[in-house]
């Protein structure tokens, strides 16, 4: 240990600040061996001898000068520094070996860095604002079925009665986020806005900060209808009135009905819903006021309670066990109480919240899919580590002369393999800052995918996230740097020195080859099931809908929160595709209660005149204008469509006019000569009659992997019009439709906000997620396994041709046809690429079984497919294998001679 | 100490200490191969110094301020004249230098008189 005090300090200022350079140290050291040479010298041996002879007297350079620098300064961090710098020169010298390695990492490090933020973002990133998380639940209570709890409301006197005495629960409060809601403030465009009402402790019990003004009392939620205030998010407040202070006290609109706003909380908080933030908050009592319920209604919410989920706080030692089990027990004697009302609500569910506390059961499923998501990821390490592994103990066995000749000049074995770590050591951090990089990237691949039990999948990129991706990426690099480190210090010295360059073990050489080997097959499978995919997606896009879907854009109007009774939304759906027809560039307009691809919808049962209501069989239908046909290009092969009085005044008439689709007619009567015939229908315990008018082309309407289905085509009146949609066919984009809708409808009722546009494009897509989500994972993956097994076989190649260059370079020398050693390395490649495609196509070929059932138009086994993956992979070999199989010829057998 | 090698050379670095500032008091401002070609001398070979162990010792004494460092030119006779680093004694080292006798010999009287005893 350093004695002195001013000895520490003087080691410690002279590593911050300019002290004996190392050229300084170096220069005393040879002035040394210069005196102690000259004496050797003069004491009369020979020159060279006597040169030797003072080194050896005088001890080794290095040694010296380590012990120097050792002295100089702190000891551990001056040789971290000098190990750094040597490194990085060593990798520079070296450019392509370091940007293969880097690439290697980052491929391998970057998912696994994705899916670290993945599971960040579902288990451990807390909700903004909200205080000790750790303490909350969320609950719902429902009735246990097959496939999990079917939730029902409380009302607030059960409510109360879970909470009054209770041990484990220190507060409860309900939350239930608003349907469709506008915003808006006076002479403004609403804007759809997300929104929730909550019960008056809500804020509390959640230690959210306001920023301005108060929230709920116990009496402002107390009676039926609550009181018209709202408590806004402080980036809606800023947005409407400039700042939060100037937001109190005035008044907004929610779906149209006068609120005022009575606080404002702090810029983060934004609700308790992870997956939709919320912007502004109203008593669970005015539930009803914002939807329009009349005031009976308002009691009768009162007694049912609009809230389905709550938050729990928990009492001091509670565990979320206890909890359960204390709300398990009230719940059951509430319903032994009172079975009328209360059967619903026996069983207990708690819901996964990141952030929150969870009982264990709730956690297992996004688990699962996180843990498989690891799996994946965790090959990818380590097929990453392997391959620099390979690359490094390659660049280990090539130097070896050097290491030897190193030691033997004095250098330590532990410096040696320091260095060697630190070398990978910074490979492996620079790897993981460029795996960060594409980790955000597959981020942003992968945004806007929901994936069943996880929600939206999110890659969150926080401090947390990025010191586990530092620690991996640390153990990373020590494992794979260990390897050529010990290679190094337990290189024999002589052996080494007198094979040259070719010390390696057959079982290091035969692993590689089934590394390389399994690499290629990994990447085939991948492809496959790429390709698989892709086709399964065009196939879905390309299917004959039977309608034309180009040019037509659909909104869906929602007037029945916006207080509209059903005259009155007809009414509006009247005028606004009046309006619109006058458009110029729209070329027909119609309305829909279930345009095609939204799903079957609602159904009905219909049968024939004089037959078994009983036989009655129930059929997809859907409620339109006069314009849809015309609208949707759908052709009628019999009869008509409906006329305007038909569509509007059916109300009033005997019958309803009808159309059906081709499969409907002849299912029902054998023909789709069906003009005039009738159709009974049985709805509410009525029947009705329905009068056949035409006959549509059969065209798909549930789903477009599904044959299609039959349907029934009845006037728009038959369905409350509160939420029918609007189709438009136009020469705009999208964005321009929607534009042109969102004026012709303010000029009606600026009131009514419109919701976003959509296309069929658009609807195919979002149904088939999963699908184009597999086919840019596997693609991915993919391309990742492609990189990492075509950079390993070429350093693979590599090292073998530099290994046998002494080989090559006798046999150029003796005569042998540069083209038969080129062949031979050809072979090697071959046998290699060879095997790894059977097993790889063997692979696919199994697994694809398991996929089978989510493509569409191609089965797991098609060989179009097998045989691009399979053409692919030998582009991939033969370029990997072109360049070092010509070094091979290239060797020049007198370098070779003369080297060894 | 230094990372390591810390047995052999502890129980040098008490005593080469004191070769060096001894060898110091005695020769004048000296360079680094001067001071261990009179200790080997003086010792009659017994104690050769590498230059791992002497240069280290140098620095520390310079750390400690017992020693001053410079570089200097050297005339070594035939060849001429060649830059060399040149050490001398600071007051302190002096003072330490007396110190480090004294202790030496009490230390060495106290074991002379255990060994005395015996027999």
């Amino acid at each position: 240990m350093p004695g002195t005090f001013r000895e520490w300090v003087l080691r410690i200022w002279a590593t911050l600040r300019r002290r004996r350079t190392d050229a300084d140290l170096e220069e005393e050291l040879k002035t040394h061996l210069a005196f102690a040479a000259e004496d050797a010298r003069r004491s009369s041996k020979g020159l060279n001898e006597a040169d030797r002879a003072a080194r050896l007297r005088a001890g080794g350079l290095s040694q010296a000068l380590d012990a120097l620098r050792d002295q100089r300064g702190l000891p551990l961090v001056d040789a971290a520094l000098s190990d750094l710098r040597y490194a990085m020169r060593a990798l520079i010298k070296r450019p392509l070996l370091s940007v293969t390695a880097i690439v290697s990492i980052a491929c391998s490090l970057g998912p696994a860095t994705a899916v670290l933020g993945i599971g960040e973002a579902l288990f451990f990133k807390p909700l903004p604002g909200i205080a000790r998380q750790d303490r909350l639940v969320i609950y719902f209570f429902g009735t246990q079925v097959t496939r999990g709890i079917n939730p029902w409301s409380i009302s607030y006197a059960n409510a109360e009665d879970l909470t009054r005495g209770a041990t484990a629960v220190a507060a409860m409060a309900g939350f239930q986020q608003l349907p469709g809601p506008a915003l808006a403030v006076p002479d403004a465009e609403p804007r759809l806005t997300p929104g929730a009402a909550v019960s008056a402790n809500y804020f509390d019990l959640l230690g959210v900060r306001l920023v301005a003004g108060r929230t709920f009392r116990a009496e402002e939620d107390r009676t039926p209808g609550g009181e018209p205030l709202v408590v806004l998010s402080e980036r809606r407040a800023r947005d409407f009135f400039g700042s939060a202070e100037a937001a109190v006290g005035r008044t907004v609109f929610v779906n149209s009905v006068p609120f005022t706003v009575i606080g404002v909380a702090l810029g983060s908080f934004a609700g308790t819903d992870a997956e939709a933030h919320q912007d502004f908050w109203i008593p669970g009592m005015a539930y009803g006021r914002a939807t329009h319920f009349s005031p009976a209604v308002w009691a009768h919410l009162a007694s049912t309670g609009p809230f389905y989920k709550f938050i729990v706080r928990m009492a001091g030692g509670a565990t979320v066990e206890q909890t359960t089990a204390e709300l398990t027990g009230r719940v059951r004697a509430l319903a032994a109480r009172d079975p009328r009302r209360n059967a619903r609500t026996q069983t207990v569910g708690a819901m996964l919240q990141p952030g929150f506390a969870a009982p264990a059961t709730t956690r297992p499923v996004a688990l699962r899919a996180v843990q498989l998501m690891a799996g994946v990821a965790a090959l990818l390490v380590l097929l990453g580590m392997a391959n620099v592994a390979n690359l490094l103990l390659f660049r280990g066995v090539a130097g070896a002369r050097d290491i030897a000749t190193r030691m033997m000049l004095g250098a330590s074995t532990r410096r040696l393999v320091q260095l060697r770590l630190v070398e990978s050591l910074m490979l492996a951090l620079a790897g993981a800052v460029a795996g960060v990089g594409v980790a955000l990237a597959l981020g942003e691949l992968f945004s806007g995918f929901a994936v069943p039990d996880l929600g939206s999948i999110n890659v969150v990129m926080d401090w947390r996230v990025l010191t586990a991706t530092a620690c991996l990426s640390i153990l990373v690099g020590t494992g794979f740097g260990l390897a050529p480190a010990l290679l190094a210090a337990r290189s024999s010295v002589a052996g080494t020195l007198g094979r040259g360059a070719r010390a390696e073990l057959p079982l290091a050489t035969r692993l590689r080859h089934t590394l390389a080997a399994s690499q290629i097959a990994l990447s085939v499978a991948l492809l496959v099931g790429t390709l698989l995919f892709l086709s399964t997606i065009r196939n879905l896009h390309a299917v004959d809908l039977g309608f034309d879907p180009s040019g037509v854009v659909m909104v869906q109007l929602n007037l029945r929160f916006h207080g509209y009774s059903d005259a009155r939304a007809l009414d509006y759906e009247q005028r606004l595709s009046d309006a619109l027809r006058h458009e110029p560039g729209v070329q027909s307009v119609a309305l829909a209660s279930q345009p095609p691809l939204f799903g079957r919808g609602i159904g009905s049962s219909v049968y024939l005149p004089g037959a078994d209501p009983k036989t009655a069989t129930e059929i997809p239908l859907t409620a339109v204008d006069s314009g849809y046909f015309r609208t949707l290009n759908l052709p009628l092969v019999r009869g008509r469509a409906l006329t305007h009085d038909e569509v509007f005044g059916a109300t009033h008439a005997d019958e309803e006019a009808v159309v059906l689709s081709e499969t409907l007619a002849r299912a029902l009567f054998g023909s789709s000569d069906v003009e005039g015939r009738r159709l009974l229908m049985s709805r509410y315990q009525a029947t009705s009659t329905l009068r056949i008018v035409g006959v549509a082309r059969q065209a798909h309407f549930g789903a477009v992997d599904e044959p299609p289905d039959p349907v029934l085509y009845v006037p728009l009146t038959h369905f409350p019009a509160g939420e029918a949609f609007l189709l438009v066919r136009s020469t705009f984009t999208p964005e321009g439709a929607r534009r042109v809708i969102a004026r012709a409808a303010a000029a009606i009722d600026p009131a009514v906000p419109v919701a976003p546009d959509r296309t069929f494009a658009a609807i195919i897509d979002q149904r088939f997620g999963q699908q184009r989500l597999f086919a840019r994972l596997l693609g991915l993956l993919a391309s990742i396994a492609f990189l990492l097994s075509g950079a390993g076989l070429h350093g693979l190649l590599a090292q073998t041709v530099t290994e046998r260059r002494h080989e090559f370079g006798i046999r150029l020398a003796i005569g042998a046809d540069p083209k038969r050693i080129m062949r031979s390395v050809l072979r090697q490649a071959a046998i290699l690429g060879a095997s790894g495609l059977v097993a790889g196509m063997a692979l696919a070929w199994v697994s694809g079984r398991v996929v089978e059932g989510r493509l569409f138009g191609i089965t797991s086994r098609d060989p179009a497919i097998y045989t691009a993956a399979a053409f692919t992979m030998v582009l991939v070999i033969a370029v990997a294998t072109f360049i070092p199989a010509r070094a091979a010829t290239r060797v020049n057998p007198v370098d070779v001679l003369k080297h060894e | 100490m230094s990372n390591g090698k810390t047995n052999k050379t502890d129980v040098l670095q008490g005593t080469l200490d004191l070769m060096v500032l001894q060898t110091l008091d005695v020769l004048g401002p000296s360079h680094g191969y001067a001071i261990a070609t009179r200790i080997e001398q003086v010792s009659k070979g017994a104690i050769q110094l590498n230059m791992g162990t002497l240069y280290p010792a140098l620095m520390r004494l310079e750390q400690r301020g017992l020693l001053r460092g410079a570089w200097g030119i050297s005339d070594t006779g035939l060849r001429g004249s060649r830059k060399a680093r040149f050490y001398s004694l600071t007051a302190a080292g002096r003072r330490e230098l007396v110190a480090e006798k004294q202790a030496w010999n009490r230390m060495t009287g106290i074991i002379q008189a255990l060994l005395d005893q015996e027999g």
